[in-house]
């Protein structure tokens, strides 16, 4: 091993409390920030999750459709044509994602009325795949009860039910939601065509407006429209504001918080680093008078100092980026409960860690470093007695 | 001349003033002598070794060593030069605590190529004679101070400089210690090196060949009693 080295080692061994107070700052910084961009990742996977919970935030109708008729009832009682829909995929750019087509329709269920909607997978522009899975899928031939239903057909998930002169195998009973959706039968959209001899035709199409995504100002909904009118102007369409704003605070949440976390950790870190390093080359003014005395150039100074800054900085993004991983893999799930399978451990963080925290101690080492290497050697050594 | 200076003048700054330790000294100091500095504290003797050793950029004046204008030389050529041609030794010896006797000795080496160790004694044969080669594995703090100080002279002479600078070396040594530094540094110079000592104790000028009393930052024109004899260029 080359002498200067061995001298970094040597001196981390005998001064191993300030080596351990670099390496825990370091690492801690490390740590966090691999524990905030995990975390971040899975937030971002729960904020989509989450919007997708919150639900589609326009809905498009037959322009016929009065407005309190829809209210009224729940759902649109008019229909459009199903190739709507691939008329505004066709459209080219348009200002709408996750179209998910449907039609609703009371049924009789034993002596009550319920609601049967039919509902197809997420459709989306050309360009513009989905992160997620957005929506519910309901597969051919199975059902989604509300859990009022189930109640009153007293059945359970996996039993089959007869409906509509038709057998069905009940592929999931919801919770209670204390709304509508408590008296919905979903099923496949196909099924509910043909079930309700309606093949063809849809009532509504859910979107999600991405123009409302960006900018929440009201004029977003002029935008929808006047593109609406261009592709289907035989429908109208509707912003459900609560919803839409909803979704833009989970977003600039997500999109503001971080980075100034991450940024503050890794000024503060670097900040301590600073002085760490600064504290060292002071406990060390002597020696490094005493080598500038027998002739050791600024190079070499600087490469023992800066040396084991490096050091810190390699052993702590290692550190940093073990840690982190596995207390965000211990402690995540529970903060994160919906997509708790979606924290995983990301090696592109430890390649980034490695070349980040080395650069920072390298950083916050400099100018003590200068400021041992530009003095004169007696001063310096002077200063060391 | 084998070290010669011209005019050179030395000030620190303290607050909004400044003190000049060094006055237009002027010296010249021929080869194999064994030189020692005198004066009161302050009076410059330490500052002027710096000086000598290319360690302390004079504000003024010429300061050549071995024919070679030290401070016309860049900071890695001095550092060079120094690290070859000049050895140090220090008051409080100035080891690395984290090596041993024997990674210290070998210090110096460190840092230079193999072509530019050339000559350089053997690091055991030297703790031998010095009396330390049971210690050469111990590190600077299960030393005596006289093992210390006998360890710091091993690392300046290992490389056999022409010039060997030494200040205070036994301001921290007891009487018997100090006479045994005093004996290494006087083998040294009648091996034909050059020995500057800054010291206050006087038994030391009985190992000089000349005295040379520095007051108020000037050499002082009369020798001071007891020395042999002093010589202003």
């Amino acid at each position: 091993m080359r002498f200067p080295c061995r001298l970094i080692l040597k001196e981390l061994l005998h001064r191993w409390v300030g080596f351990a107070l670099s390496l825990v700052a370091a690492t801690t910084a490390v740590g966090l920030c691999v524990g905030i961009a995990m975390t971040q990742a899975a937030a971002e996977k729960e904020t989509r999750r989450n919007a997708r919970d919150i639900g589609s935030n326009i809905f498009i109708i037959p322009a016929r459709c009065d407005l309190y008729e829809y209210h009224q009832q729940g759902y649109s009682p008019h229909a459009m044509p199903d190739s709507s829909i691939d008329r505004m995929l066709g459209a080219g750019k348009i200002a709408y994602n996750h179209l998910i087509p449907t039609l609703t329709a009371e049924i009789q269920v034993k002596d009550r009325q319920a609601r049967l909607t039919g509902i197809a997978m997420a459709r989306h522009p050309k360009g513009r795949p989905s992160k997620s899975k957005m929506g519910i899928v309901v597969q051919p031939g199975h059902l989604h009860l509300g859990h009022g239903v189930a109640a009153l057909l007293g059945v359970e998930k996996g039993e089959e039910i007869e409906l509509l002169d038709r057998r069905w195998t009940i592929e999931r009973v919801a919770p209670e939601m204390g709304t509508a959706d408590d008296i919905t039968i979903l099923a496949n959209l196909e099924d509910a065509q043909q079930a309700l001899h309606r093949e063809g035709e849809i009532s509504e199409i859910k979107a999600i407006s991405c123009v409302q995504c960006d900018t929440p100002e009201d004029t977003s909904l002029g935008t929808l429209r006047a593109q609406l009118k261009k592709i289907l102007p035989e429908t109208q369409v509707y912003l459900m504001k609560e919803i839409a704003d909803a979704r833009v605070r989970q977003r600039r949440m997500m999109e503001t918080y971080s980075p100034f976390v991450m940024l503050l950790l890794i000024l503060a870190s670097g900040a301590w680093l600073g002085v760490l390093a600064a504290i060292n080359v002071r406990e060390r003014i002597g020696e490094i008078g005493l080598l500038r005395a027998l002739g050791y150039g600024g190079g070499t100074i600087g490469f023992l100092i800066l040396g084991r800054a490096l050091l810190v900085g390699l052993l702590a993004a290692i550190l940093g980026f073990a840690i982190g991983t596995s207390m965000t893999l211990t402690f995540g799930p529970e903060m994160f409960p919906v997509t708790s399978g979606a924290i995983r451990s990301d090696f592109h963080l430890l390649a980034f860690a490695a070349m980040a925290a080395p650069l920072i101690a390298l950083l916050a080492s400099f100018i003590p470093a200068a400021w041992a290497i530009g003095r004169d050697p007696a001063v310096t050594l002077r200063e060391g007695q | 001349m084998f070290i010669q200076l011209r005019n050179v003048t030395r000030t620190f700054p303290v607050r909004h003033d400044k003190v000049t330790a060094l006055a237009e000294i002027n010296l010249d100091i021929e080869a194999g002598k064994l030189i020692c500095f005198c004066g009161p504290s302050g009076s410059g003797k330490t500052t002027l070794l710096f000086t000598i050793g290319g360690m302390l950029r004079p504000n003024s004046g010429k300061v050549s060593v071995l024919n070679r204008d030290l401070y016309a030389l860049s900071k890695s050529e001095r550092a060079s030069f120094r690290a070859t041609q000049i050895g140090f030794i220090f008051q409080d010896f100035h080891l690395v605590p984290y090596l041993t006797v024997r990674e210290n000795v070998l210090l110096p080496l460190g840092h230079l190529k193999t072509s530019e160790r050339g000559g350089h004694q053997d690091c055991d044969q030297l703790l031998e004679r010095l009396g330390l080669a049971h210690r050469i594995h111990h590190k600077p703090s299960q030393l005596s101070a006289g093992e210390r100080q006998r360890t710091a002279i091993a690392r300046a002479t290992l490389l056999k400089p022409p010039v060997l600078l030494a200040d205070e070396p036994t301001g921290n040594l007891d009487e018997h210690s100090a006479e045994e530094v005093y004996r290494v540094l006087t083998e040294y110079r009648e091996q034909g090196g050059t020995v500057l000592v800054v010291t206050h104790t006087r038994s030391a000028w009985t190992y000089a060949d000349q005295v040379i009393q520095l007051v108020g930052g000037r050499v002082q024109v009369d020798p001071p009693v007891g020395s042999g004899h002093f010589k202003e260029g």
